[in-house]
């Protein structure tokens, strides 16, 4: 921005004008004249103007109109009107031109030493506030940019390996956040599970957090390492290496996948939740047991005695949370009791989807009216693998190639070859609509699809979860509610039902060989749902 | 050219005596055409044009330091504003006396 100031004067006197060059001739301003709003508007919109010198009362469009036209597309460019008051014993026009925050006023004849004062600390301030405005947005882009970052430094969302399927919501309450989570794998079917909530909010907060979630990757390099002694250890990184102002909560478990055996320690942060589907049973890890939040104090102790250790089933689902969760308030600012999310975890055992889990949890909350976030949102569940028997799953990322490994894989599953074929077709009409009509457009790196098959009460179940943009199979999807799809005589034909699904050409197939498709969708995390015909010794 | 106007335009915009010329000669021609626009719309025609012909006029009165053509606008407002048709007249005819003597002075 250049230091000249650049000023349109309007005003139907040609007289009037000759004074305002009078005052404005020399050096530090351009000024660019108009004897009419018409003129005025075009040179407003052809040129860069930092102020606008407007008379009232000018035949046709006057000084009002005119400004009215010109905040039409600019709220913020400040004009000053330049007229005598002598008619405004009402104050009516002196009211007309303050309304507008960025209008000011100047009586005409106010010499050459005032005129260059007010347009100076006028368009002064104009420019400041431009450049805040610019900071601000360069600052929020900045923000989104660390908060990208910080989600390239947690798990991916969905994770399935041998041991483990893991799924997590991360919501940021300013792009970026102090939740942070890990699931590291060191050695023999053993885990640190790590979850933790930086105290405040912000890029301080996050800052935080990457350091911490460096940390936590080198220091777990030590495969032997106690869950207490990690919290000590990383309370002294925090106090002493970090020099924080802030604390951290944290919950820290080796979980033994093999022996089915959990380690846990809590420095201040909510228990770790364990979810029975066998017994429909809803426990916490909530006991008297734990420590004081990291950071408080460098010489803390976090004694092995405050550890708490427990054998758990093979169906458990594990499910933890940080801070943010229970504090999601409704309108009445009231926050959800810890029961009633316990419960609303309970209601979820009927139907057990480690996957969708999270994000089913958030949805509830907000459908009970818990939407508002006054903290960062981070929800993980996870279950060990060997308790879904019979189901083959992967997670793949959302990329074409993977298409055909996925059909090969999951026709493989049953030697009936009417059935594999039918496999393969779902499996690719599914991944090929989710990759172009879901994932393609998004301007993230590709996302990742979780893809299960097995059987499900007797059914052959194909289940998809991805967090990819709106497609639809069933060529109804418009809502968040689930949408069934049930064949019938007579339907239309593909291309004239489904807006989404170009490709189409499977889609009569999968309606024949499916009882049903359903979808639904939480918190942007599509849940698709495809239940094969049964298979009779006819067919 | 009258001393005061010259006065307030050199005082006005901080110009040397060698540039008044120019703004006075401007303001002639200002007068010349507010007495024009009177002289077209007169007292019978509409008090409304009579009160924008004054606004413009205490515009370039205030602006040129020509007080006493700025109290016969103000005068003349007023009247309009009154709808009081033997004073516009009046005033009218003070306006184009004074342009008269505006003139004589060159």
């Amino acid at each position: 921005m250049s230091d000249v100031i650049k000023v349109l004067a309007v005003d139907d006197v040609e007289a009037n004008l000759m004074i305002i060059r009078g005052c404005l001739k020399g050096d530090g301003f351009e000024l660019v004249t108009c004897t009419n709003a018409v003129d005025a508007l075009q040179k407003f919109k052809e040129q860069y103007f930092d102020i606008l010198l407007l008379d009232v009362i000018m035949p046709g469009i006057d000084g009002f109109e005119l400004r009215k036209l010109i905040r039409a597309t600019d709220p913020d460019r400040p004009i000053i009107f330049l007229t005598s008051m002598v008619e405004d014993k009402n104050m009516t026009m002196l009211n007309q031109i303050t309304w507008d925050a960025n209008t000011y006023y100047l009586n005409k004849a106010v010499g050459k030493k005032t005129l260059i004062q007010k347009i100076t600390e006028v368009v002064t301030t104009y420019r400041q506030k431009l450049m805040e405005h610019k900071y601000s947005d360069q600052m929020e882009e900045e923000r989104a940019l660390a908060g990208e970052l910080q989600k390239v430094l947690l798990p991916n969302w969905c994770i399935c390996n041998d041991d483990v399927l893991f799924s997590s919501i991360y919501v940021p309450y300013m792009h970026v956040s102090g939740d942070l989570y890990e699931m590291i794998p060191f050695g023999d079917s053993k885990y640190l599970f790590f979850i933790g909530d930086i105290s405040g909010h912000g890029l301080s907060a996050a800052l935080y957090m990457a350091a911490v979630q460096s940390w936590l990757k080198m220091t777990l390099r030590d495969s032997d390492i106690k869950i207490h002694e990690l919290m000590s250890r990383l309370n002294k990184f925090f106090c002493e290496d970090l020099q924080s102002k802030n604390y951290m909560t944290a919950l820290a478990a080796v979980i033994d996948f093999k022996n089915n055996h959990i380690s846990l320690h809590s420095a201040g942060h909510p228990g770790l939740i364990f979810a029975s589907p066998g017994k429909k049973s809803v426990t916490t890890s909530d006991t008297n047991k734990g420590s004081m939040p990291l950071g408080w104090m460098a010489d803390a102790e976090f004694p092995e005695s405050e550890n708490y250790d427990c054998d758990f089933e093979d169906d458990t689902i594990f499910v933890a949370i940080t801070d943010g969760v229970l504090d999601m308030a409704n309108e009445d600012s009231q926050t959800m009791p810890e029961e009633d999310l316990y419960s609303l975890i309970q209601c979820q055992l009927d139907n057990p989807n480690v996957v969708a889990l999270p994000y089913r949890i958030k949805g509830i909350m907000a459908k009970m009216g818990y939407d508002k976030a006054p903290d960062d949102f981070t929800i993980v569940a996870f279950q060990k693998r060997s308790a879904r028997k019979g189901l083959v799953e992967r997670v793949i990322p959302a990329k074409l190639p993977e298409v055909d490994k996925i059909a090969h894989e999951f026709s493989a599953i049953t030697d009936d070859l009417r059935q594999s074929t039918e496999i393969d077709l779902c499996v690719r009409e599914y991944l090929n609509n989710v990759i172009v009509h879901g994932s393609h457009d998004r301007k993230k790196a590709p996302d990742l699809i979780y893809v299960g098959i097995g059987m499900e009460n007797g059914d052959l179940v194909l289940q998809g979860a991805e967090r990819g943009g709106k497609w639809d199979i069933t060529g109804t999807r418009e809502t968040n509610d689930p949408q069934l799809f049930t064949p019938e005589p007579g339907d239309k034909k593909p291309e004239e039902e489904n807006l989404f699904a170009t490709s189409g050409r499977g889609i009569q197939i999968i309606k024949a060989i499916t009882q049903y498709v359903s979808y639904e969708t939480n918190c942007g995390l599509n849940e698709t749902k495809f239940v094969f015909n049964k298979r009779t010794p006819e067919s | 050219m009258k001393a005061d106007i010259a006065a307030h335009l050199k005082e006005l915009l901080e110009l040397e005596d060698d540039e008044i010329k120019e703004f006075y000669d401007a303001f002639i021609k200002e007068f010349d055409k507010s007495c024009t626009d009177l002289q077209e719309n007169g007292v019978d025609s509409d008090f409304q044009k009579l009160r924008i012909i004054t606004h413009t006029m205490f515009g370039y009165c205030e602006n040129m330091g020509a007080m006493d053509l700025f109290a016969l606008a103000k005068e003349l407002n007023a009247a309009a504003k009154a709808e009081d048709v033997p004073t516009c007249q009046a005033s009218i005819q003070k306006i184009f006396k004074m342009h008269e003597a505006y003139l004589a002075e060159g």
